[in-house]
């Protein structure tokens, strides 16, 4: 796996093959190539934030050892095993089992288990076998072999305890230890303390991971639109149930439909803000639910909530009604939310104010349901039309005398004589987009009492707005 | 009375909070509650009633084309309308149906609010457009829907007029002029057409041509001269027109 940085394309990651050729990372890629010789290698784009994501879904997966697992960017996992290992017949054979398991994946692994964090994490990567186990209180003698990197020091710290010639954790243990922080600040005797247990250190567990799901199986499967409707209601009024235990809202419903023969329908409800309104979820879902294609019958109805989103609680109204305890904004939000199901998210749009001297660029229109960006202007600048045309609009203009007033002019092939004209108003490019050319705006009066906004670029002249 | 029954009433009387109340939006101020030409009567042509649809004319640009880039919507006017609808509390969402009577959105940011509480929907066709306005006029909280109306039919006109009944919602939509002579459920209709200035400034002709509260003659039709300020970006009246026109009534 290589990266590209400056025009040079460095190795990140190397196969076992690669790695007995002597390819390591971070060497060049064309000297990676002078080692293998002549087998060429297979080279892939490495992407550090897709690595991420699957260091999580390991560490979801690997749950089933621990309850308490974070992920160690960018390839290691911490796993608290206390309690845990008589589950796997001691720690030694849960060591084993555990790279075992995880070659199955088609993953190599180094393993270690120790006291403290700080041991353990060292001898993983620096011990002299995939699979330690260092007994309590052999943490030193576990560590002092190991290269001082082995203590998670930056490596400006390790290059510097080089230059001394402190190259293992011995050595670096050796040094009184109250003339390292005036040399090498404080965090090399906090590691130093933390793998010897003497500095508390713990893991902390990931968030807990729900599923906001709602099922409900129909035997052998039905055609009665009536039953579908039903069990859809008494399914989205589980789910609705489960995100009001935890407080939660939806912002996109997935209802799943699987037939007997093994098709699966399925239709997908956006609202633009969280909710978790049964009544209004069903609104939306209940006319996409009559067009439904069946087949030979439904046999289990899925509701999956995403996009999840916290809500406030609030205080239950003594009567309900359409709008009972719900904000104006609330309640019309459901209102363009049954608007945007029916005509598409991208046809409810909400303007935003920007910061920009150029009039087509002074907002920004956000579809609905995506997040609305953050106003960049409060002060909308004066003397514009009410009617922006976009594209400009090219038209023909006779002046009296070269860049003087503007006498006549031609739009979509009729000629307008101009009875005022106020101008110019220069709007200049914005040059961190580019090369962008002076406009001259001018407000013309034609016949009949119409104002026109029209500008003047590069000897061309464009109608960009009228006041209608 | 039992508790249901009781709870029923209740429940009833909180779904409708709008249609025991028919508030009037005053349009440009208190100058043009005298201004009515031949009208008598203080709100006659002045006002716009919640709860009812009212269709602006825009005006024809080139002669002969029916092309819908041939005529305006009165935008000017609608953002003063949505400006002042939103300040007077009476409607709390305003909603702009149709890419065709859209305003240049920073011209709704001049005023606190406004901007905020507007939503532009883009339709894209005439059914579409027409279930849009019928959803949002129903909605349970008051909004302002302004809409391109070009085509609406007769009983097309009676559905909105009756949803906007039913919310106290005030639905204001724009028409193409050609379209003057199709009939109508609106409340009021209004022309607005260009008035030549010699001032820096935009004005136009609103003319009133029907209003159900009190019928006007088509000889006494009352029509302003109004302008559009700049430096505040509303609409008013000019204070030279306003009195010249009071003179003549």
């Amino acid at each position: 796996m290589i990266s590209t940085t400056a025009g040079r394309q460095i190795v990140q990651h190397a196969c076992a093959r690669s790695l007995q050729s002597g390819v390591r990372a971070g060497m060049t890629v064309a000297h990676a190539r002078a080692l293998r010789g002549r087998v060429s290698p297979t080279l892939i784009d490495h992407k550090p934030q897709d690595d991420l994501k699957g260091l999580y879904r390991l560490a979801r997966w690997a749950e089933r050892w621990s309850p308490v697992v974070h992920p160690d960017p960018p390839d290691g996992l911490l796993l608290d095993i206390s309690g845990c290992e008589h589950l796997f017949g001691g720690e030694r054979r849960m060591l084993a089992k555990l790279h075992k398991a995880l070659g199955y994946l088609s993953l190599t692994a180094r393993i270690a288990a120790a006291s403290t964090i700080g041991t353990a994490w060292g001898a993983a990567r620096f011990g002299p076998s995939a699979r330690l186990l260092i007994d309590p209180g052999h943490e030193q003698a576990a560590l002092s072999p190991l290269p001082v990197s082995a203590l998670r020091l930056p490596w400006e710290v390790a290059e510097g305890l080089a230059e001394i010639g402190i190259h293992r954790v011995g050595e670096l243990l050796a040094l009184p230890r109250s003339a390292i922080p005036a040399r090498y600040g404080t965090e090399v005797l906090a590691r130093i303390d933390q793998a010897l247990g003497q500095a508390p250190e713990r893991v902390y567990r990931l968030p807990e991971h729900i599923r906001f799901v709602a099922v409900i199986d129909l035997p052998d499967g039905t055609t009665h639109i009536e039953s579908v409707l039903a069990a859809s209601r008494d399914a989205l009024d589980r789910l609705t149930r489960l995100l009001t235990d935890r407080g939660q809202g939806l912002r996109r419903l997935n209802a799943i439909y699987d037939r007997i023969d093994g098709g699966q329908a399925v239709l997908t409800i956006r609202v633009s803000r969280a909710t978790r309104c049964g009544r209004h979820l069903w609104s939306l879902l209940r006319p996409r639910l009559e067009r439904i294609q069946m087949g030979f019958g439904i046999d289990r109805i899925t509701m999956a909530a995403h996009a999840i989103a916290p809500i406030a609680q609030r205080q239950a109204a003594f009567v309900e009604t359409d709008s009972a305890g719900g904000s104006d904004e609330a309640t019309f939000a459901q209102v363009l939310d049954t608007i945007a199901n029916r005509i598409g998210q991208d046809r409810i749009l909400t303007p935003t104010m920007m910061a920009s001297h150029r009039p087509e660029r002074a907002f920004v229109l956000t579809a609905s349901g995506d997040p609305l960006p953050t106003p960049t202007s409060s002060n909308p600048p004066a003397l514009r039309p009410s009617l922006m045309v976009d594209p400009p609009e090219p038209i023909r203009i006779t002046a009296l005398w070269p860049d003087g007033p503007v006498a006549r002019l031609w739009l979509r092939g009729i000629e307008h004589p101009v009875t005022a004209c106020i101008g110019p108003e220069r709007i200049s490019g914005e040059w961190w987009k580019g090369s962008e050319p002076l406009r001259d705006y001018f407000r013309i009066q034609i016949d009949g009492g119409r104002w026109l906004w029209v500008f003047r670029t590069c000897g061309d002249w464009h109608l960009h707005g009228e006041w209608a | 009375m039992s508790l249901s029954q009781a709870a029923a009433s209740l429940r009833d009387r909180l779904a409708s909070p709008a249609r025991a109340e028919q508030r009037m939006l005053a349009i440009w101020g208190e100058r043009v509650r005298g201004g009515g030409g031949g009208g008598g009567g203080a709100c006659v042509g002045v006002g716009l009633r919640a709860g009812c649809t009212h269709e602006w004319f825009g005006c024809k640009h080139t002669a002969g084309s029916r092309d819908l880039r041939c005529w305006s919507p009165p935008r000017c006017v609608f953002v003063d309308l949505a400006r002042s609808a939103l300040a007077d509390g009476i409607i709390r969402r305003a909603v702009w149906i149709g890419r065709h009577c859209w305003p240049y959105p920073p011209l709704l940011g001049r005023f606190p609010g406004v901007l905020a509480r507007s939503s532009f929907i883009n339709p894209p066709d005439a059914a579409s457009a027409l279930w849009s306005m019928d959803v949002a006029l129903r909605s349970s909280i008051p909004v302002l829907v302004i809409a391109d109306a070009h085509g609406l039919s007769m009983p097309n006109s009676r559905r909105l007029q009756l949803a906007a009944a039913s919310s106290g919602s005030l639905c204001v939509l724009a028409r193409p002029s050609w379209e003057l002579s199709e009939l109508s459920a609106a409340h009021t209709r209004w022309q607005v057409e260009p008035a030549a200035t010699s001032g820096p400034c935009p004005r136009w002709t609103v003319t009133l041509l029907r209003n159900k509260e009190q019928p006007v003659l088509s000889s006494q039709r009352p029509s302003w001269v109004v302008e559009w300020c700049d430096a505040s970006g509303v609409v008013h009246v000019p204070a030279l027109v306003a009195g010249r026109k009071d003179r003549a009534a």
